[in-house]
């Protein structure tokens, strides 16, 4: 027997993240993605900048991991509404999953979420959530050609930064050839360096963020 | 595995349309899977297998979606040959998916159940 179903698995997410994003809309907020791959120092650059967008921001954090709350707990410590998401084995957050976190914000006003995604540079690209932007952080200590070996994540996300910076003297990797592969794949991508152990580029990443906020 | 969290979601989906009992009696599942859609074939095959409890059974048919992408500039609509879009008409970077995102399940064989 024969049933025809015709249910488009990318469809289905995109409709319940177009839902996600009218409802930032309506709080008012402004939501980032952000994305690498493991080890990249998303959560060490998330926390630096935390700290100077919540001198003039309300900032809420949704945390996504595979397992352990080790993310969320620094967050929390910081004084910065957090919301874990434990995907429990699977590989990139979907649209799903976040529609149930922003319910948990309750009540609190927000200017900005910074949705952590699972370190990983396939899925996540693939799954929107609702977010209004993508950033992707790709560290030098990944090497030059990670732009042309995970494409789309360079393809869909807005800004990429590019960390560890203060290992330059250390590494020999080709930062320009990520640069300019990353803008023959996104030829509109903004690209920023930054380190955390130093702090260069922070205040360019907080500059960046506030000036593609809704609500300025 | 990102197949794997895509095979749940298929799962799901068909559980959804034709109710938990009949998921066993599944066979065949007929999908459309784009090129860009970063799915290996291969591995979501094996990924519905075991989730299904049918390893080694082949259960998935699958037809593959060429790219095609429109120029934003000169709205040329073209297949690329990788992610580095260059419009073959004005050499713009800048393109939108038409097709070749797509995961879409469109038909099942179930066993009869006499």
């Amino acid at each position: 027997m024969k049933i025809k179903v015709v249910k488009d698995i990318v469809e289905a997410n995109d409709s319940i993240a177009r839902a996600n994003r009218e409802k930032f809309i309506k709080m008012g907020c402004t939501v980032f993605n952000l994305m690498s791959a493991p080890g990249a120092g998303k959560t060490t650059l998330l926390m630096k900048s935390l700290l100077e967008l919540k001198k003039k921001y309300r900032v809420g954090v949704i945390e996504g991991d595979i397992a352990t709350t080790f993310d969320a707990e620094k967050i929390e410590k910081i004084g910065i509404p957090v919301v874990q998401i434990n995907t429990g084995g699977a590989c990139h957050l979907d649209a799903n999953m976040i529609r149930n976190a922003i319910d948990e914000f309750g009540k609190k006003r927000l200017d900005i979420i910074i949705i952590e995604n699972v370190g990983n540079l396939v899925c996540p690209a693939q799954f929107k959530v609702g977010e209004d932007y993508k950033i992707m952080i790709h560290s030098i200590t990944e090497g030059e050609d990670k732009p042309l070996k995970y494409p789309l994540m360079f393809k869909e996300s807005s800004l990429l930064l590019i960390s560890k910076i203060d290992l330059k003297p250390h590494i020999d990797s080709n930062i320009e050839k990520v640069k300019s592969d990353a803008k023959k794949l996104n030829p509109d991508i903004d690209i920023i360096e930054v380190s955390s152990i130093s702090g260069e580029g922070i205040d360019k990443f907080v500059k960046w963020i506030s000036s593609h906020l809704r609500r300025k | 595995m990102h197949e794997f969290s895509v095979a749940q979601n298929i799962i799901e989906s068909i559980k959804a349309e034709i109710g938990e009992n009949l998921i066993s009696k599944v066979r065949k599942i007929s999908m459309e899977i784009g090129r860009l859609s970063g799915i290996s074939i291969e591995s979501l095959e094996f990924s519905l297998q075991v989730l299904l409890d049918k390893k080694g059974e082949n259960i998935l048919n699958v037809n593959e979606i060429e790219p095609v992408v429109r120029c934003l500039n000169c709205k040329t609509e073209y297949t690329p040959d990788d992610m580095i879009w260059i419009c073959p008409e004005c050499s713009d970077m800048h393109g939108e998916i038409l097709k070749g995102n797509e995961i879409k399940i469109i038909d099942l064989e179930v066993e009869d159940e006499n």
